[in-house]
């Protein structure tokens, strides 16, 4: 499963990513690396940006790019 | 010649001169407005 | 200010320097402030400073070093414009040997892990590194410690120090330590602080041993430039560039390194590694056990809700959010238009009361008439405005550095998106409102390039602040000033009106745009979001202080100058006998300058007068009220300063005996301020931001064109309609 499966205050851990190898450097440079654990905090309305809560800030990407980091639910 | 007139020569000139200034510099480089210099943090870094 | 091309000469030996680096939104412009004591824009939106800047700061009365404030940037790899700055810096620094003494780190305190991230990645320069550990106000608020002395042995950093630049204090000790370190540099460690082992360090030790015998590097840097190089093409890019610009490598060295990056990718590949992550991996995985060891640290508990994200509940709730943020765009257009008129209506008291003195107390002769006419008329009519433009600063000021704009970005995204351009271009958006070049200058921090171009090319569309005293001119003259429907006051709404004519324009031109430039575009948005912070006061003050200064400055100096050259073109030639003074002035310069392009612009509405004003609006759009000012003046010579408004109200057609400019005249011309090209340093920043012409060409040919147009339909179809 992925972050969009998630719904607002759901907890889980990043297990990986599916291509756009772009966007996961710049991820992982942000501290959301496999393991790490993330919160969803809100999605903005007709499919807009969703919001995490990651390490110590919050911290929002497009739901497409979030269909692309694959979690676990804790 | 009038005092008045003297003065107002001076003056024109002076004023002419710094329009035509003002217009060459905003045409030629990355010169700013002064009602934004301050807020556009600095100006722009000339690219190399 | 300093320029910031200083930097790009030779640094003579005793010339000593430090580089502030950070994280975006961290604090890195306040404490640059602070140590410099000057006056950068801070904010809290990530990304404000988006060009390197350069300040003085003293350390002891001895002791003078020059401070460079970087962009904020999360790592040594760019991701958009102003991060590029921050990579190519660390270059020169690594191969041209124009090294900082110190690097100071800014980190925010709350946020350790992240900022850490970039601090790890200077660590391994060569250069003493201090930590400035910002925003400790807020720990301790939480109650929460760190342990410095071990957090700074363990990450073998120069010194920490800990300090809040919102509460000012810990730059004196920041400033003690920045001078111990250049006197008494603390050595760095050779080593890279992790290890690799195993198949990674066998795939990439080629690498990191070329770079320790080409450039002469520690293996920790040698180690440090081969795992970002491997995980970055920009940064590859970067590195060759650099190295055949100071002539370290020949094609064919360059040549080699491209091979074995590929190599060094494809084999990490093989081995199920993807080369991207690597680096990120390694620091971050040192970094998250160094701080997880006991007594140095403090993480948040990622289920606890922040304050802002309880007030987010409301703010950018899905379907309040966005109708909060239009209430907030109409409130602050309106409270322009309703809050200024009571100092509006004391500044003009102020210009008469002067124009009377001076009438009373001069003697009669040209000069007095070039003062009282041209000086004080001119430049009188133009100070009123500037209780409004120090309000609409004021709120845009409130909103970026309370942390909302950040907000807006990301409610705003998807249907930014939409019409061709990115969350990010909210705020560049909206900081055209005070003045397109800063909007333009903000657009660095969209990645996307076609984004970023059609966010410039719409920018000049949204109403900057020397639009407004046009607007508020001719809305004072012609719109009247009554209620309707009980609760809308058409004056201020008249107002708002143009700026979403000019806002809504650009939102669908930008649609068009998106269609027609052919430009490949690969958009994410990854943006934090701060926390709200009530503004600093001071940091409010100084930014409305500053353009409320510029603002007079420009008033002192272009347009007073245009208004004594106007003054002049509108006075002679002299009548030789006893024409009135109407018929006068239509035979002046000026009037000759304006009847000559009148039939251009008379199917719009506008007659000569208004057409001298057209012209000199290209020196500054404003200059259109004073040029109205200085004309009327003229004409009704000796009777005191003249209320513009006024005088186009009553100013008649001596054949006709009709008025000359009526309600439809004033909504086509405020139509064609809303579109028209007239700001030239806009175009000279658009051309330096772009780096051709055809961009800055292309934004006059179609702001005019829209203008002209517009303005026709307005008038013609309002005639049409039987308007007048």
């Amino acid at each position: 499963m992925t972050i969009n499966n998630l719904k607002p205050g759901e907890k889980a851990a990043i297990v990986g990513f599916n291509g756009d190898l772009q966007l996961q450097a710049r991820l992982v440079e942000m501290g959301l690396l496999p393991g790490i654990e993330i919160r969803l905090v809100k999605a903005a309305p007709l499919s807009g940006p969703v919001e995490l809560k990651v390490r110590d800030y919050y911290i929002s990407i497009r739901r497409k790019d979030a269909g692309k980091i694959q979690v676990a639910p804790l | 010649m009038d005092f008045q007139i003297i003065a107002v020569i001076v003056v024109v000139i002076f004023a002419i001169g710094y329009v035509i200034k003002t217009v060459i510099r905003q045409f030629s480089s990355s010169e700013v407005h002064a009602e934004c210099e301050k807020c556009c943090t600095s100006k722009s870094e000339k690219k190399k | 200010m300093t320029e910031p091309s200083e930097l790009s000469a030779p640094i003579a030996k005793d010339d000593r320097w430090i580089a502030l680096v950070g994280n975006p939104n961290c604090g890195k412009t306040a404490i640059f402030n602070q140590l410099t004591g000057l006056s950068q824009k801070v904010s809290n939106y990530p990304g404000v400073t988006v060009e390197r800047k350069v300040g003085q700061a003293r350390l002891g009365t001895d002791l003078q070093i020059k401070v460079l404030d970087l962009p904020g940037s999360y790592s040594i790899a760019p991701e958009s414009f102003d991060e590029r700055i921050v990579t190519e810096q660390v270059f020169d620094w690594i191969y041209d040997s124009k090294k900082p003494d110190v690097i100071i780190s800014v980190v925010d305190a709350t946020n350790l892990s992240r900022n850490l991230f970039l601090t790890s990645q200077m660590l391994d320069l060569e250069i003493p590194v201090i930590i400035a550990l910002n925003m400790m106000d807020r720990v301790k608020r939480k109650h929460q410690k760190i342990n410095i002395e071990l957090l700074k042995d363990k990450l073998g950093a120069a010194d920490i120090i800990p300090m809040s630049a919102t509460e000012k204090w810990g730059v004196k000790e920041l400033r003690d330590s920045i001078r111990r370190q250049i006197e008494h540099p603390t050595p760095s460690t050779p080593e890279l602080p992790f290890r690799i082992i195993g198949s990674v360090n066998e795939v990439l030790s080629p690498l990191a041993a070329s770079f320790e015998k080409d450039f002469k590097s520690t293996p920790r840097l040698a180690w440090s430039q081969a795992l970002r190089i491997v995980a970055h093409e920009p940064v590859f890019d970067i590195f060759v560039q650099k190295v055949s610009a100071m002539q370290l490598g020949t094609p064919e060295k360059i040549k080699d390194y491209q091979n074995l990056r590929q190599k060094i990718i494809a084999r990490l590949k093989s081995l199920g590694i993807n080369a991207q992550t690597l680096e990120a991996s390694y620091r971050y995985g040192w970094l998250d056990i160094l701080l997880a060891d006991g007594e140095s640290l403090v993480i948040d508990n990622i289920d606890d809700p922040s304050r802002s994200e309880r007030v987010d509940k409301v703010l950018t709730h899905p379907v309040f959010g966005p109708i909060i943020f239009l209430g907030i765009l109409y409130f602050i257009f309106h409270s322009i238009f309703s809050w200024a008129t009571l100092p509006m209506n004391l500044i003009d008291s102020g210009v008469h009361a002067v124009g009377d003195f001076i009438i009373t107390n001069m003697p009669a002769g040209i000069l007095k008439d070039l003062i009282v006419e041209g000086i004080v008329g001119g430049v009188g009519a133009i100070l009123i405005f500037l209780p409004q433009i120090l309000i609409l600063v004021f709120f845009l000021t409130l909103l970026e550095d309370s942390g909302y704009m950040s907000r807006v970005a990301f409610m705003l995204d998807r249907y930014m998106t939409k019409v061709g351009l990115h969350g990010r271009s909210m705020l560049p958006l909206m900081t055209g409102y005070a003045c397109a070049i800063p909007g333009i200058m903000a657009t660095r921090t969209i990645e996307s390039w076609k984004e970023r171009l059609i966010t410039i090319l719409i920018l000049p569309l949204m109403s900057c602040s020397a639009r407004l005293p046009v607007y508020t001119l001719l809305i004072a003259a012609f719109i009247p000033a009554k209620t309707v429907f009980g609760f809308v006051d058409l004056q201020g709404f008249t107002l708002v009106l143009m700026y979403f004519l000019g806002t809504v324009t650009a939102l669908l031109l930008a649609v068009v745009f998106d269609k027609f430039i052919k430009l490949e575009s690969t958009s994410s948005f990854i943006m934090e979001m701060p926390p709200y912070r009530v503004p600093m006061m001071l940091s409010v003050t100084r930014q409305v202080y500053n353009r409320g200064k510029a603002f007079l400055l420009n008033a002192g100096k272009i347009i007073m100058t245009m208004s004594i050259v106007l003054w002049f073109l509108v006075y002679f030639p002299r009548p030789e006998s006893n024409l009135n003074n109407t018929s006068h002035i239509e035979n002046s310069y000026a009037g000759k300058v304006g009847r000559l392009i009148e039939p251009v612009i008379s199917p719009l509405g506008f007659d000569w007068k208004i057409g001298v004003g057209l012209l000199t609006s290209f020196a500054a759009r404003e200059v259109m009220v004073s040029t109205l000012a200085t004309i009327y003046n003229v004409e009704g010579r000796g009777e005191g300063v003249i209320s513009v408004s006024e005088a186009l109200r009553s100013d008649t057609d001596p054949e006709t005996g009709l008025p000359r400019y009526g309600i439809l005249m004033a909504i086509s011309l405020m139509v064609y301020y809303v579109f028209a090209a007239q700001c030239m340093a806009t175009f000279a920043i658009v051309r330096e931001e772009t780096n051709s012409w055809k961009w800055p060409l292309f934004m006059v040919f179609y702001m005019t064109s829209l203008a002209y147009l517009s303005s026709l339909i307005v008038y013609q179809g309002g005639r049409l309609l039987g308007f007048s």
